[in-house]
């Protein structure tokens, strides 16, 4: 850590602000994080998102929307009767965009049950049919000897697609899946609407279950947290609580929040000290670190849930991580990853604390410990539900109203 | 759509029951927008007296309701009432057997000078789509939320009948009732219609609604069944109406001459 940066935390809140630079209204929901993508060997990057009333928007990095692709409606009129129309094309998914064979294409799926492949110019290439909502993202994956597209769908099973769209394999589940399937050591690893972690192997049996409280819709994660703990799977439920599991199926620890998790975590080594930190929001409002054996380092309360997965990043290039979090409260929040020691008890003192930049200014604390620190923090017109880094620095944030905001933290 | 806010009580339009006796002491009825549960056991007639409000306000003030039965068949209904001696000529009748032919419907309703009371069979629907591919736990849910839209924006709605709340449970499989009712509920709100949903009650009383929707509803109608002797008396009251000073005593709920009555308010008939 340089001189300047130790003074600067050393005095409080650092000089970061952050600069709108554009706002695009989609006039539709949005339910998810834009994609961040690059073309032409990195050569020209896109921005794409994807609305409840299922049209996928590309944009240039300048938010000039370079394409739209109607997913429309592949229901017929009497089977649109029994679907919630406001949100039956609804791309709930972000895009996965990936080289199928020497052609780069987007696939992403809807919640009436299509999987699309389309090309980089918007035209579709095909379209894969599942019988319900897809909600997680597709992987582009060898899982059975030969490159497919995996894809859970809510009416149980997980599709194994092939390069041109055709169903290799079906397995059943009997669970809706409501996650991206993971491929890893020779397993793919989904999360359920029934609170299930389900690994199935490579005959396509299911190897373990994992049941959790609740519904599980954020992406499990593999992390390798410290060089002595091994390799565990992160699984953030709605029921309020992170689960390490090991490759087995087994609790290995778990971190209980007081709201519903609803996005993936994010695990990063933050302090240089070859551990990985991880950290993710929860309805309880909070954004929060944690360590690699599951014990708290900070936490940082906003005003209203916490649904989207942080950016953990060098966005300033100043050469230390910052966490950036959009809550429901319409805030971006740029936060100090390592946080902010308290002293140990002062006489006097007693264990109520300021936090900086939360509504009361006061909150209660233990001493001694770290707290979240705030930097800046930006408000938006929306609850924020998803946001992306782009390679240039920008936050790409997007709100549940339908606003793509590109906004810059600058130091 | 937010309830709009009325500068003075004089403003607030209010749907009459045609109970005789019984809108003056809630002073004049329902107001607009309310969803109200009309609760009883089996046999109070809870069907009946929504339809009989359906049918006066079509009569009466040119309203348009839809009453959607889950339950019992649209030539059951028709039977039934015509049985009460209710003209059906003197409305503009309209079944929806078929949702495909809901837009076509739904014109001779636009195409009426007269007040309608649309019905739509759920039962004859559920024949008519027995091969399509729907999501079981929140389809029925959908169509009851899907025909009310379309009506709604295809004509005009201001009344809307659900038989029944317990059928719609039964049908829709809910994974988390309360969750879901609550959101019906705002659902019609949000639409700005006023609506009558019935719910069954066990014979006793001992509970209205499984799953809050006592609750969740502006207003309830209990109608019950009463021994005295050899004989059984309905009986009529209001538990709840909100932005409503009524009276909660309970009457005798009578059927004569073509006309729901209420007598005997805090009363006991027989003594």
């Amino acid at each position: 850590m340089g001189i300047a940066r130790s003074i600067r935390r050393a005095i409080g809140r650092g000089e970061k602000t952050i600069q709108p630079s554009w706002v695009l209204d989609l006039k539709s929901k949005v339910l998810n994080a834009p994609k961040i993508s690059s073309y032409h060997n990195g050569k020209e990057e896109v921005i794409l998102v994807g609305t409840q009333e299922g049209k996928l928007y590309q944009m240039q990095s300048n938010g000039r929307v370079m394409w739209t692709f109607n997913a429309g409606n592949t229901l017929s009129e009497q089977e649109l009767m029994f679907v919630d129309s406001e949100t039956v094309n609804s791309i709930n998914t972000v895009p996965l965009v990936a080289m199928l064979g020497t052609t780069q294409v987007i696939l992403f799926g809807t919640e009436s049950g299509s999987l699309f492949c389309i090309n980089t110019e918007g035209k579709q290439i095909w379209k894969g049919t599942t019988q319900g909502p897809i909600r997680g993202q597709p992987i582009l994956s060898n899982f059975k000897g030969k490159e497919s597209v995996i894809v859970g769908s809510n009416d149980g099973n997980v599709y194994l697609f092939s390069h041109k769209g055709e169903i290799i394999e079906v397995i059943e589940l009997e669970s809706p899946v409501e996650t991206s399937p993971l491929h890893t050591k020779e397993m793919l690893i989904v999360g359920t609407r029934e609170g299930e972690v389900i690994a199935i192997n490579k005959e396509s049996e299911i190897a373990w279950r994992f049941k959790t409280e609740d519904r599980i819709t954020a992406n499990i994660i593999p992390a390798i947290l410290s060089e002595k703990g091994g390799e565990v799977l992160l699984v953030a439920s709605q029921d309020n609580t992170l689960y390490a599991l090991n490759f087995e199926g087994e609790a290995q620890w778990t971190f209980p929040t007081e709201g519903a998790l609803i996005s993936e975590v994010v695990a990063q080594d933050i302090n240089g000290d070859n551990k990985k930190e991880i950290i993710f929001g929860s309805c309880d409002n909070k954004i929060y670190c944690i360590d690699a054996n599951g014990e708290l380092i900070w936490s940082y309360e906003t005003d209203f849930w916490v649904t989207a997965t942080p950016i953990v990043a060098d966005i300033d290039k100043d050469g230390t991580i910052e966490v950036v979090a959009g809550s429901y409260d319409h805030k971006v929040y740029v936060l100090d990853s390592q946080g902010d020691y308290k002293l140990d008890y002062i006489p006097g003192l007693g264990g109520v604390v300021n936090q900086s930049g939360h509504y009361s200014n006061t909150m209660h604390t233990e001493v001694g410990k770290n707290q979240g620190k705030l930097f800046c923090t930006y408000s938006l017109e929306g609850n924020i539900v998803g946001a992306a880094l782009s390679g240039s620095g920008a936050i790409i944030a997007n709100t549940k109203q339908g606003k793509v905001y590109n906004i810059r933290v600058d130091y | 759509m937010v309830e709009p806010i009325v500068r003075n009580k004089d403003e607030i339009v209010r749907i009459k029951t045609h109970i005789q006796g019984f809108d003056e002491k809630m002073q004049g009825g329902i107001p607009r927008g309310h969803i109200t549960l009309i609760a009883g056991s089996a046999g109070t007639m809870k069907s009946s007296l929504s339809f009989n409000i359906l049918y006066h306000e079509a009569l009466l003030n040119n309203r348009v309701g839809l009453y959607l039965s889950l339950e019992q068949s649209y030539s059951s209904i028709i039977n039934h009432v015509i049985n009460m001696d209710y003209d059906l000529t003197k409305i503009n009748l309209v079944v929806v057997r078929e949702l495909s032919q809901l837009p076509q419907e739904v014109e001779k309703v636009n195409a009426s000078k007269k007040g309608s009371l649309i019905i739509v069979d759920i039962g004859c629907v559920r024949k008519e789509i027995k091969d399509v591919r729907v999501d079981e736990n929140r389809s029925w849910l959908n169509v009851l939320k899907n025909v009310v839209k379309k009506i709604k924006e295809q004509s005009r709605l201001d009344l809307f009948v659900l038989d029944s709340m317990s059928a719609l449970h039964t049908l829709s499989k809910f994974k988390n009732p309360r969750i879901e009712i609550f959101y019906v509920f705002e659902f019609l709100r949000d639409l700005n219609i006023t609506s009558f949903v019935l719910t069954e009650t066990p014979l006793d009383g001992s509970k209205i609604g499984d799953f809050d929707e006592d609750f969740l509803s502006d207003g309830i109608i209990y109608i019950r069944l009463t021994s005295y002797r050899r004989k059984q008396i309905r009986e009529i009251s209001v538990l709840k109406m909100r932005t409503t000073s009524c009276d909660h005593d309970t009457y005798s709920l009578e059927f004569k001459g073509g006309n729901f009555v209420a007598a005997y308010g805090g009363q006991n008939p027989l003594m």
